[in-house]
């Protein structure tokens, strides 16, 4: 059996689809609470957003530039450009279906109503009216296009009409932007069956259109949106400032090549027919949608204030039963500290750099910084550091796809703050998440060290489920300064104790991993992985399970997104099991399960099995070494395996289904983990309980 | 107990090293964080003989980053050296100026017995079983980028060393410069490196049994794995080399040029020797650099005496040209007890004593040349000579003091040594006297005195012995050469020797 042979590889971007798919088949089951289903459906269409902006770019760059290379499952990008583009169609077609046919209506059934122009009560009207003078008509620019007007430049993912003008006999185009500093939908005042009523912006700017071009009648209007290339590549050779070439980039991303159109499938023939050519996109690009477009406005209408019933129980992250209110520091001294997001709460992680801030005992502090959220705390504390005479090196990665310009100016603000910024590393990406204070304490130098699979974002901690570890393992310790020594432009350390760094050593480390349990099963002893990750797309990667597989290694994968293996065919990989799962957190955590003939070895990382991740990153492996954090681990794999709510179990064919509940346990992992951060939240000593002063009481008045 | 931080940093033609440590009386010494900077400055320094500017600012500003580095661990001491490979730049002073300038910080520049002493210090401070192995014929090869260093070890004593020039980069350097065709370049390195050694087996090593090598170098880095110290035996370094000569060398891979000649200088060893092993301690000079501090400072103990080795070489040196040792030794003993006496009135120091055992051990060396012209010749053996950690100056003295044993002690311009200050020539005079009545009194070479000590009373500078012979050359000797004595000390030598039934 030849491992390389095509047939035993998913291509990457149908696999994204798939992904893609499995939320929208959360849209879609009823069994989800009606405000997550339109929570899901945007995240679909945010996805895909995302999937146009950067793989079909990428692919339709390979097919312009002539590359003739075949992907992993043996496509040629031509082929697989136009195998994506037909399965976007029926995705875009499944979730304008899904909002149209199921959503709409349970939204009717709970007295909530999208309403048209044609729709409104004479209240109604009046209030819309009202709204467009007030809000609306000042922030339109409405532009023509003639010859002395050439098209105008129409931003990435903006929402925008498209109006065709009959200039005195003559056929003329004009186009407004949708103002996207404007709420999407509008509420309305109730109608007379006591609704809730909304209307999209674009249909309110509609009726007013023709007061736009006066002198004009109109002939045909459509709302239209288009998606522009968004990947840069950077020539990094000839790069001397990164983040002036990245800025650069920036700039040019919002214009850059339109990858799809999105139109009203009511559509005139002739407003179709100039936006395809002025855009200058290929005909299966352009997509007909039948409903409103860009549904990523339902993030916002999540937010509505509606029945309880309608959305996922409110949770919030609880304290984690691991930390008490002493010092950090004191406490990771006693043991390894551990931390499962979002069912524990981030704070663990904010107070150890803002205690390390303001601890008169620390030197210097070291973090790698990927995505931070708008208002990062802990960007805040780090300037505070500064500040406060620490040295402070951070490595801001500029290069994170869609952060990068938030990311500028965090790394801005932190030079001037007087820390050392390293703005990323030519060639690679610093995808790593780790923390490393050093301490100067009575027994000398103490360095202590946060590892962990997710960003130091403490907002989707909120909603991404990862994990992190506290210790001040003196090889651990040793190993983060080497690697900040490394990031800061000095030679690689002669050995690293504990942790494995890619580019250059964690692709190895995984064989060597494998490799083992393969020379286990092959003795006839048990051999088990379990490998949970976002991604497993490298081909190497995928041999190696197979290769296992094939030695009687029983593998057990859960990957959320993509994943380029076929599991359960005979002789090759019937000894694979992939899940995905997909449920109110994103699930985002990369877990490592090696049984090790009975000697179990486990590792969290930021790294997923591809070949970006191994080849062209920075990222780290991390070993959970205490027993107490190791069981938790193997039970957070053990409950998501034998999760049967939100988990789709992937075919050999690269389809998923969901798992058949006939005798089975209804068991959703995330709803477990809820429930124990609870429970060990209220079994928490009162030390790290709210805080509640109690009153002296004058027993005689009793 | 307080803990001292310490950082050492050493620049050698490979690149610029830092590497920081704690250390207290009671746990010892502990690294804390290690940074490398790879530069390839040796290739010019060999070919050009300079280094040039932009080498010179890349190292400026690399200490200049490193010395930001200290701020993170809070260090409170530092020591920067430039490795004495660095010293074959004729501009090498311009860089010392130039980093003192730019960060200032005043490095040292190693002379070769002082990087071979911190080299063995750090060997023996991470190789715990040193003493024991030394116990047996050991050979420690330093395979440096420019040279080659052979220090020999026999029953725990330091036996000598020797330097070839002989580094990786070197050689790759000298290949680059013949026109070589790549299948050719493994052979030309044998041939190389085989003929050079063959001398060493021929007069060093002799008949000596080796049994272990020990081997250290920057390039051992690309072998060594994550151990403490790495053991390879003969076999598995001899397959490597051979596999490496059946390659067909890609010229522009660096990393094959260097590592062929490294194997094929360890194969060469192992071949002369009974070693069936290679001992390869993972060690930086800046370990050396650090025992070194802490012994000074908090008495805290490498492992090693290496004061004795320098001894121990001197005699086994003595022993190669033939030496009476038993005056010799006889002379250092008297030697010793005459410096006792004036070493606190007149501010002398160990070192100053160093020099003095040294000329008393290494006297006459140069007669196993010629009679005629032996203190000449003593002179130039011993400038040519490297005793661990001794410097350059110290030797000079050494030399110096023999040269003028007997020859009426010259005026500071006739010493006709450049850039020696007016304190080399003092403690060069005071030396030269205390040897002078020391050797005096073994005029014969029959060690007649007993229970031999001086003290100073008045103006006097008396020295009292017992003996069972006559004495009247000693005697005479001690009264001829006393005027050197007198002038320099400003005592007059007397001697009262009683003599016993």
């Amino acid at each position: 059996m030849d491992l390389n042979d095509v047939k035993y590889y998913i291509n990457r971007e149908l696999s994204w689809l798939q992904f893609d798919y499995r939320i929208l088949e959360e849209a879609r089951s009823k069994q989800t609470p009606l405000f997550e289903r339109l929570k899901f459906l945007a995240i679909s269409a945010s996805n895909l957003d995302e999937f146009f902006m950067v793989r079909v770019a990428s692919v339709e760059d390979k097919v312009l530039a002539g590359v003739n290379r075949k992907d992993i499952s043996g496509l040629h990008p031509k082929d697989e450009l136009k195998a994506i583009l037909d399965e976007s169609h029926n995705l875009v077609n499944l979730q304008c279906s899904t909002f149209q046919r199921s959503l709409v209506p349970a939204l009717n059934a709970v007295k909530i109503r999208f309403v048209g122009i044609d729709e409104l009560d004479k209240k109604q009207k009046a209030y819309v009216d009202d709204y467009y003078y007030q809000n609306v008509e000042a922030v339109l620019t409405p532009m023509a296009v003639d010859a002395s007007r050439p098209f105008p430049l129409i931003l990435n993912k903006t929402l925008n009409i498209a109006v065709l003008l009959d200039k005195q006999g003559e056929e003329a185009f004009a186009t407004v932007q949708v103002p996207s500093v404007l709420n999407r939908y509008i509420a309305l005042p109730q109608d007379e069956m006591g609704n809730r009523c909304f209307i999209l912006l674009e249909d309110m700017i509609a009726a007013h259109l023709q007061e736009l071009f006066d002198s004009y009648p109109i002939l045909a209007y459509a709302p239209y949106r288009i998606t522009r290339n968004a990947g840069f590549d950077l020539d990094e050779d000839d790069t001397e400032n990164l983040l002036y070439e990245v800025e650069k980039k920036l700039k040019k991303r919002r214009t850059g090549e339109a990858i799809r159109l999105e139109v009203a499938s009511n559509i005139d023939e002739r407003l179709y027919r100039f936006l395809k050519d002025e855009l200058d996109i290929r005909k299966n690009a352009v997509f007909y949608i039948n409903g409103p477009l860009d549904l990523t406005f339902l993030f916002r209408f999540y937010g509505l204030d509606v029945d309880e019933s309608l959305k996922f129980p409110a949770f919030s992250p609880m304290p984690s039963p691991m930390f008490d209110d002493r010092n950090i520091f004191a406490q990771i001294r006693e043991k390894d500290l551990f931390v499962h997001l979002p069912y524990e709460q981030f704070d663990p992680v904010l107070d150890f750099v803002q205690s390390a801030a303001g601890d008169p005992d620390v030197l210097a502090i070291k973090q790698t910084l990927y995505r931070v959220s708008g208002h990062s705390p802990i960007i805040a504390a780090l300037a505070k550091a500064a500040d406060n005479g620490k040295q402070v090196t951070v490595l801001v990665e500029v290069k994170a796809r869609f952060d990068e310009e938030n990311n500028i100016i965090w790394a801005k603000k932190l030079e001037k703050a007087g820390c050392h910024v390293i703005y990323g590393l030519l060639g690679l990406k610093t995808h790593s998440k780790i923390t490393l204070v050093v301490r100067k304490e009575e027994e000398g130098i103490k360095r202590y060290v946060h590892l962990g699979t997710g960003n130091y974002n403490d907002s989707t901690a909120k909603i991404y489920t990862d994990l992190g570890i506290f210790t001040c393992s003196d090889a651990i310790g040793e190993d983060a300064s080497a690697l900040f020594n490394m990031i800061s432009g000095y030679s690689e350390p002669k050995h690293w104790n504990r942790l494995a760094i890619a580019p250059y050593w964690l692709r190895d480390k995984f064989y060597f991993l494998i490799d083992r349990e393969i020379a286990h099963a092959k003795a006839g002893e048990p051999a088990r992985i379990v490998a949970k990750m976002n991604s497993l797309i490298d081909k190497q990667m995928i041999a190696k399970l197979y290769e296992a597989s094939q030695a009687g290694v029983e593998i057990s994968l859960i990957v959320r997104g993509i994943c380029g293996l076929r599991p359960g065919i005979a002789g090759l990989s019937e000894n694979i099991t992939v899940r995905s799962l997909v449920g109110q957190f994103l699930e985002h955590s990369r877990i490592y399960y090696f049984f090790n003939n009975g000697e179990e070895e486990m590792y969290l990382s930021s790294a997923d099995w591809m070949p970006r991740n191994l080849d062209r990153r920075v990222e780290i492996l991390f070993p959970v070494e205490a027993k107490d954090i190791q069981a938790r681990v193997k039970e957070i794999l053990e409950m998501q395996l034998k999760d049967t709510l939100r988990a789709s179990i992937m075919h050999e064919d690269g389809t998923y289904s969901h798992v058949d509940l006939r005798g089975k346990e209804r068991f959703d992992s995330q709803v477990y983990f809820v429930e124990q951060a609870k429970n060990a939240c209220a079994k928490t000593p009162e030390s790290s309980q709210a805080k509640i002063f109690t009153p002296m009481q004058n027993n005689e008045e009793e | 107990m307080a803990v001292t931080s310490f950082a050492a940093i050493v620049i050698n033609t490979s690149g610029i090293a830092m590497r920081i440590y704690e250390m207290n009386k009671k746990s010892g010494i502990k690294q804390i964080d290690e940074l490398m900077h790879a530069m390839q400055c040796g290739q010019e320094i060999y070919k050009e003989g300079r280094l040039s500017f932009d080498s010179a600012e890349e190292i400026c500003a690399v200490v200049k980053e490193f010395q930001k580095k200290l701020l993170e661990y809070a260090v409170e001491n530092l020591q920067l050296y430039i490795s004495h490979s660095l010293t074959e730049a004729f501009n090498l002073d311009f860089l010392v100026t130039q980093i003192r300038i730019k960060t200032g910080l005043k490095a040292k520049v190693l002379n070769g017995s002082k990087e071979h002493y911190l080299t063995l210090q750090s060997i023996a401070c991470k190789m715990s079983n040193f003493n024991e192995l030394i116990q047996k014929g050991t050979l420690i090869l330093d395979i440096g980028y420019g040279n080659l260093q052979v220090t020999q070890y026999d029953h725990a004593k330091l036996l000598g060393t020797h330097r070839y020039q002989l580094g990786v980069s070197r050689i790759r350097e000298m290949m680059s410069r013949l026109d070589v065709k790549n299948s050719d370049y493994p052979r030309l390195i044998e041939e190389a490196v085989i003929s050079d050694l063959r001398e060493f087996k021929r007069h060093v090593l002799k008949d000596q049994k080796i049994e272990n090598v020990i081997v250290i170098g920057g390039e051992m880095g690309v072998l060594n794995q994550q151990e403490n110290v790495n053991v390879y035996q003969k076999e598995e370094l001899q397959a490597l080399r051979k596999e490496l000569m059946a390659m067909n060398l890609d010229a522009t891979k660096i990393q094959n040029k260097l590592l062929l000649p490294l194997l094929v200088i360890i194969g060469s060893f192992m071949e002369m020797t009974d070693a069936t092993c290679v001992y390869a301690p993972d060690v930086h000079l800046c370990d050396g650099i650090v025992s070194e501090f802490a012994y000074k400072k908090f008495k805290i103990f490498s492992g090693h005496h290496f004061t004795e080795d320098r001894i121990s070489a001197a005699i086994h040196l003595a022993k190669r040209f033939d030496c009476d040792m038993d005056h010799n030794l006889y002379v250092r003993n008297i030697a010793n007890e005459l410096f006792k006496t004036v070493s606190k009135p007149y501010g002398l120091n160990n070192k100053d004593q160093q020099v003095l055992e040294l000329a008393s051990i290494l006297y006459d060396c140069g007669r196993y040349i010629n009679h005629h012209n032996d203190d000449d010749l003593t002179y130039e053996i011993i400038k040519e000579s490297e005793f661990i950690n001794l410097s350059d100056l110290n030797r000079l003295l050494v030399a110096n003091v023999l040269r003028y044993k007997d020859k009426p002690f010259p005026h500071v311009h006739e010493l006709n040594e450049p850039l020696v200050s007016s304190d080399f020539y003092v403690i060069l005079a005071r030396v030269t006297a205390l040897f002078r009545l020391a050797d005096a009194l073994d005029t014969c070479h029959l060690q007649k005195l007993e229970d031999v000590h001086a003290t100073i009373k008045n103006k006097e500078f008396i020295v009292r012995a017992t003996t069972h012979q006559e004495v009247n050359l000693e005697t005479y000797a001690f009264n001829e050469s006393s005027g050197l004595f007198q002038e320099v000390f400003g005592l007059k030598p007397v001697f009262k020797c009683k003599r016993r039934v």
